[in-house]
This record gives structure tokens, sequence and C-alpha cells, in this order.
């Protein structure tokens, strides 16, 4: 390639890649003027990430079974009350369990309310408590966060945390609230078939997913289910008819209805699809995280009293409000050192490993922020594997460069040793890479946080191995064709001039 | 000092069974340290005790500073340490504020003190900052029925398994059988060391330990390549090396510690400046990159030897004239 023509294109890289910088990095500000008639704010890429409740915090709530109340709403209530005897009456209401007090009345707590006290907490309740607990934690480990909670706070009451990156937070506490047994009606009747059976035996499972552009829940059903669906889908309704007098087939955990089911929903084959608009995927993957539950784990003869919205608090990182900062800093060093360290010892060629560098940051950075299927979230492991892909980038640019050294020192020309030494150098590069992309399509089998760190292992395996590989001899390339002394470009010492020496 | 280490590297090439027993004890005293003493979870992940401050929302966005002062200096009388604090805001009427005390804390008195305290502060006509303001302070046991996150933990380690075995795969078609045996071998050897450190240490282990776990394969795999890779190429550059030659002249070592100085310096970046339990999580990678670089630069070398010996004397073997199989040597 000719000199203009690699200059032109170095100086339009370089562009590109500025802007692309600029872009994930150059810090928030007001814009000074209207867009869409308001004021905005620019934020970088870097600020925009789903952060996990380590780096970013979260919101958390209490459950408490109907008849438990914590102590706190005990005293306020006791205070509000005007004269002693009802301040002695409502206290004879309540027997006090460490930070908790519980309803005498209540039937699922106690089975006798003159006897009520802590000795008499029926074994029911207490069995009872532990199934939803359970209940609660495999319904987070399935919706797959990379953090969440639960506590047993006073040994009958949940705290429940949930990460920053959920922003359907309310409609999760509240629909995992319900613990109850899943049954199925027609019109509000139940369905003589379904009596005394087992719903696994009709029903497989729930499927939540994006076809379309659109959002959508699937009933899987056994051979059972579809004869059942067969016989019962005559008589229900369709989706435009009233909905006052329709007769819908509805899913119910507990009391509630949480999903009905209109005769437009079955297909001519009996299957079950119900298509909803894509806003609601993350509404109706929490729903279907719970169905699943409720059809697979059981329930629990307990009810948690409604959750409601103004009861969710918001909690910073446990790692501290600045652990975030602290992080950017310190990555800001690295990468520093990985731009600045190449410059210094390989003078020309640092220069075009400072474009891998980069290329590999923004590409990287912005990838983590604008993918957001399902759960993806910016935890300590993305940082460590981020930081991981950087290093690899640059060690592999190192070892390139010593193998270029090694063929110049042999004697060849500087353009003969970079196509040996990058040949030379591939099939090792091509190797490690490769089992990195295998261990992470193999680690994207695994759970919560790890899956998630497996999707930004892949992009940063991918980005990386694109960077060495391609780009990076790319631009090395165009580097050279522009440099009229490839020794000088490369700080390599000629063989006369070490012989004038 | 690098020629000392290259020195050191060379004399345990081959010797496997004393690289075996080494990593063998760490192995059995991390799994006795978890038989005895149990894991040591993070206070986050932990059994705990919650202080928690109730405050009216007004009172709290206002003035949580000078609540947050009168606790402080309550704990402090009363030599109470907190492991970390939660500012819960609510979007209703009512906000609070946790703090989190290790399980064996009695805070029954810090209660019934601060609880005075703040009545006298929030009196009506006290014309103090808090007067007016609607403040309880409760204390709760938290238990976490969910110290670590088990089905991650197993579906990682599942992961972590058929990684191995599709890593040694693929080394296997691409180079040598002995490369990917050594690989996988590496690997696990690697995997077994990180989570016996972690236990003998006794480091706060939080789910982020799955992260460590993950990064710790990522990263033997890739010290390890770097040796492999080197094995390969010399292999194909001159056929009838020796075995011991072979592996001593393409011992990586000088690639492997500077992929390691760089992930060193990363580690220590993130520990030094962060918080305590963003340290713990880089001493806990930390320790699985020392056990990474002992595997890839000290067992893979040491195993490598012995296997490629087996394997040659068995293809030497087979390529004789009068070779039968299942036929042993002494029955000829």
């Amino acid at each position: 390639m000719g000199k203009k023509k690699s200059v032109v294109l170095i100086t339009l890289i370089s562009i590109v890649i500025t802007i692309l910088c600029a872009i994930t990095l150059f810090p928030s500000f007001e814009v000074p003027f209207r867009i869409d008639g308001t004021f905005k704010t620019w934020n970088p890429v870097v600020m925009q990430y789903d952060l996990g409740s380590d780096l970013g915090g979260g919101y958390y709530t209490y459950y408490y079974p109907e008849g438990v109340i914590p102590e706190s709403e005990f005293n306020g209530n006791y205070e509000n009350l005007a004269d002693d005897d009802a301040k002695a009456k409502y206290a004879d209401e309540y027997v006090k369990w460490k930070g908790l007090y519980l309803e005498k009345a209540e039937k699922s707590i106690f089975e006798d309310k003159d006897e009520a006290s802590v000795s008499t907490i029926s074994e029911e309740f207490k069995t009872a408590f532990k199934t939803a607990t359970e209940l609660m934690i495999s319904r987070l480990e399935a919706k797959g966060y990379s953090s969440s909670r639960v506590g047993v706070v006073d040994d009958y009451a949940l705290r429940v945390e949930l990460p920053a990156s959920e922003v359907n937070y309310v409609n999760v506490f509240q629909t995992y609230a319900n613990v109850g047994a899943l049954t199925v009606k027609k019109g509000g009747a139940e369905i003589d078939a379904l009596k005394d059976a087992k719903l696994t035996d009709y029903f497989s499972g729930f499927e939540v997913g994006e076809r379309n552009k659109a959002a959508y829940i699937e009933i899987k059903l056994t051979k059972l289910g579809k004869d059942l669906i067969a016989n019962e889908k005559s008589g229900l309704s369709a989706t435009t008819d009233s909905a006052d007098t329709a007769t819908t087939l509805d899913f119910l955990i507990g009391e509630e209805t949480v999903f009905q089911v209109y005769s437009d929903f079955i297909s001519t084959k009996n299957e079950i699809i119900a298509g909803y608009q894509l806003e609601y995927l993350d509404v109706f993957k929490s729903l279907g995280v719970v169905l699943n539950s409720a059809l697979k784990d059981g329930s629990a003869d307990i009810t948690f009293k409604t959750v409601d919205a103004e009861s969710i608090r918001t909690f910073e990182p446990v790692y501290g409000e600045n652990a975030l900062t602290l992080l950017y800093i310190a990555l800001g060093v690295l990468i520093v050192a990985c731009i600045a360290l190449p410059i210094v010892f390989y003078r020309g060629y640092g220069v075009s490993s400072m474009y891998s560098t980069l290329s590999y940051l923004t590409v990287v950075a912005i990838c983590f922020a604008f993918i957001s299927s399902g759960v993806f979230e910016i935890t300590l492991g993305s940082v460590l594997i981020f930081a991981f892909g950087l290093l690899l980038v640059n060690f592999f640019n190192a070892k390139i460069y010593d193998a270029i050294k090694a063929e110049v020192a042999l004697g060849k020309t500087v353009e003969s040793a970079t196509k040996a030494g990058y040949k030379k150098t591939l099939a090792g590069i091509i190797d490690t890479y490769a089992v990195l992309l295998v261990g992470s399509l193999i680690f994207l089998s695994a759970v919560a946080g790890v899956y998630i760190m497996a999707l930004q292992a892949l992009i940063c395996v991918i980005t990386g191995a694109f960077c060495n590989l391609l780009w990076g001899r790319l631009i090395n390339y165009l580097y050279m064709s522009a440099t009229k002394d490839k020794y000088k470009y490369f700080h390599f010492v000629r063989e006369e001039d070490e012989d004038d020496e | 000092m690098m020629n000392k280490l290259e020195k050191i590297i060379k004399s345990t090439i081959g010797k496997i069974n004393i690289l075996s027993i080494v990593c063998g004890v760490i192995v059995v005293l991390g799994v006795v340290f978890l038989a005895v003493f149990g894991y040591s979870a993070d206070a986050t992940y932990d059994d705990v005790k919650t202080l928690t401050v109730r405050v009216n929302q007004y009172a709290y966005s206002q003035n949580i500073d000078t609540i947050e002062t009168v606790c402080e200096t309550e704990f402090d009388k009363l030599g109470l340490d907190y492991e970390y604090d939660m500012k819960g805001e609510m979007n209703g009427d009512e906000s609070e504020l946790v703090y989190v005390f290790d399980k064996s804390v009695n805070l029954s008195k810090a209660v019934t003190n601060l609880n005075a305290t703040f009545a006298e502060e929030t009196k009506a006509d006290s014309g103090k900052v808090l007067a007016g303001a609607r403040i309880s302070v409760t204390a709760h046991n938290e238990i976490a029925p969910d110290k670590l996150p088990g089905q991650a933990l197993l579906r990682t380690v599942i992961a972590g398994a058929l990684f191995g075995v599709l890593a040694c795969l693929y080394v296997t078609i691409r180079q040598k059988f002995t490369n990917g045996l050594t690989l996988i071998t590496t690997m696990t050897v690697s995997a077994g060391l990180t989570c016996a450190l972690t236990l003998i240490t006794r480091m706060p282990i939080t789910s982020s330990i799955v992260y460590v776990l993950f990064f710790n394969l990522l990263f033997t795999a890739v010290a390890t390549m770097l040796t492999l890779n080197k094995v390969n190429a010399k292999q194909k550059e001159v056929e009838d090396i020796e075995a011991e030659e072979l592996i001593s002249s393409s011992l990586a070592i000088r690639e492997v510690l500077l992929l390691s100085a760089g992930v060193l310096v990363a580690l220590i970046l993130i520990g030094a400046i962060a918080t305590s339990v963003v340290r713990n999580f880089a001493v806990i990678a930390l320790l699985g990159l020392v056990a990474g670089v002992f595997s890839a630069l000290f067992f893979a070398p040491a195993f490598y030897l012995p296997i490629k010996r087996y394997v040659d004397k068995k293809a030497a073997q087979r390529a004789r004239y009068d070779y039968k199989k299942g036929v042993k040597e002494t029955d000829k």
C-alpha cells in the first residue's frame, strides 16, 4: 500500500477510535442546548452499565407472613393508641418473638388463640415458612441474578435483596411473594379432569421468550395436557370478547389469577402460546419463573402480606459507595500502563499496539453497555475478565514483537521479519484464543453470575482475538507502509549502525 | 534471578511424584480445614445480627448524617464494630438504616441506649436538629439459608470439568495427546489448589468465588498453552528430540511470569484501592493466580515428561515389526 493511502487510512481510523473513546469515556455533562425540546445529560458508555449489587447496590424488601409484624410497626401502633386500656388490649393481641410480633388470632400461626405463646407456634407454620424460604431462593436462582440474597429475619420474616440491574423490581417482589399452590380453573370452576390429578402430568413447564419482536408465554403440554386442552377449548372466550363475561382457562397461584388463556391463544394443534408487547418481556419472565416454580417445586401453605412499592428500599453498594469509582481508577491506571509501556519499549510498534488496546477497550465497553438481553450485569468478575483480556491483547502483541525481533536478529529485512514473526506466532495465538473460546462457550451452561461472566468472557475473547489476529496486524501494516525508517519504527538497531559504533 | 528460577524449574521436570505429593498435601489440608472449621463466609452472605434504625422519610432525607453520628457514637461507647451498613431509602413514608454486626454480638444494650437517646433528641420541644422526627431502633437476627450459591457452584464445577475435557480434545487434535492430557491435568490441579488455598487461608468467601474459579481455569489454560505451544513448535522443528530436552527447551517461564505480573498488577490495583470485600475478592483471585502459575510452570513440565516418555515408548513398541496388540513385552 502506498504511503499516502496509509496515512489517510490511519487518520480515518484514528478519528473513529477517538470518537469511540469519547463515547465510551468522556465524562457526564449537561448538554447546553435542547434536544427534542428538553435539556439532556450526556452520559458516557461506562456510566450506562447494569451493575450487580456488589458494585451498584440494589433493592430490598421484607416479606411478613399474615399475622406477623415487625417490632417497629407494633411500637408505632402501640404509641398511637389513646389510653392505657387500649394499649394493654392491643399488646395482649400479640406474642413477642425476637424483633417480631405474632398475632395470637392468626390461625396459621397458633392453633389456639388463648394458649398462644412462643412455645405454641405451630409446627405447620414453621414448616410452611421454611418451604416458602426455599421457594424464594430457588426462584431467585432461576431468574439468574449475579447476586441476590434471602435472609431469614428473626425466624419468621424474610428480607430479600435484588441487584440494581432489576428495573422491574416492584413486579418481581410482588410476583415472588406468592408461594401458594398452582391450580387451573375454567371460568372460575374447577376442571373435573384435574381434580386430584398431578398438574405435571398435563403441563411440563412455561416458556417465556422473544419472537418476531414480541414477548410470548408458551405453556408446554404433555400428551394428556393436549387432550385436556382439546376438550376444554370449546367454550373459551376470545381476547376480543367482553372482559366481564369472558370464560378463560385461569392459572391461579394461591387465590390469585396470574395468567388467563383465551381461545385465540390455542393453536389448531392444541398448543398454547400467548403473545404480548415486547416491553412486557421482563414482567413475563418473572411470571414464568413463578409459574415454573409453583408447578415443579411445589408450594408453601403460607401467605405473605402484599408488598407495596412504598415498602421497597433502595440500598447503595455494600462494598462502599465509591467501589465503582475506585475500580474505574484502577482500570484507568491499567489501561494507561497498557498504552504507555509498549510505546516506551517498542516505539512505533507500541503506537500501533495502542490502537489494539483502545479498540479492545471501546468495543468491549460498548458491548457490555448495550447488550441488554436478559440479565447482563457488571460485577467484579466482569472487571477481572475485562482486565485479563486487555492484558492478553498486549501480551500477544509483545510476543509478536519478540518474534519479529528474533527474525531481524537472524539477518532478515524488517518486512520479511514482520511477515515471519506474525506467521510464527499465529498458531500459538489461535490455539490459545480457541481454548479460551471453548471455555467461554462451555461456561454459558453455568448459572447466575458465572453465566453472565461467560458471556462477557466471550465478548472479551472474540474482541481480543480480532485485535491480535486481524486489527493489530492491519494497523501495523499501515504504519509500516507510512514509515520511512522501519528499524526506527520497531526500535531496532541496524547491524551496520552497531558496526559504526 | 530468571536463570535461578529456570534452574529450579528445570530441576523439577519429571519429578511428578514429589509435586503430586505437594499438591495432594495442600488439597488434603484444604479438605481437613473444611471438615474441621468449615468455610469462612463473608458478612454479606453470613448469619448476622442487624440493628435497624427506622426513620420517617423527611428526617431521613434531611438529617441522616446526624442520625448516623448518634448511632456511631453509641457503638463507640459500647465498643461495637459493625461489618457494614445499608442505607435503605424507601419510596414511602419511612426509610431505614441497617447496621450489620457479627452474629455473636449482643445488641440489646445498644438498642435500649439508642432508643433513649433518640427519644430525647426527637422531642418536639427539644430544639435539636432531630426534633419532631420519628425514629425507632430494633435489633434482629438474620440467618442466611443460602450462604454459598450451591447451585451456581455445582454448575461451575460441571462446566469447568467439561471445559477441561474439551480443551484437552482441542489440543489433542491440534497438537498431541500428551499436550492435551497435560493441559487438563494442570487445569484440574490449579482449580484444586485454588480451592484448597482459599480454605486454608480462611479467606471470607462470597458468591464471587465462582468468578475466581472460572478466571483461574482460563488463566491456567493460557499459561499452560504458552509452554505447550512452544513444545508443539519445537516438535515440528526437530523431529527426533529427546523428551526431556523438548520440555526443558520449551519452558515459557518469561511469558508466564510476564502475563501473571500483568494480572498481579491488575489485582493489586483492584485490591489496594477498593474496599475490604473487594480486597478479599482480589486476594482470592491472587491465590488463584499463584495456583495457576505454579501449575503451569512447575506441575505441567513435571507431568509432561513421564507421560511423553510413556507415549513414546508405546509408539516405539507399536512401530516394531513383531508388535501384537495385547501382548506384553515380557510374554514374548
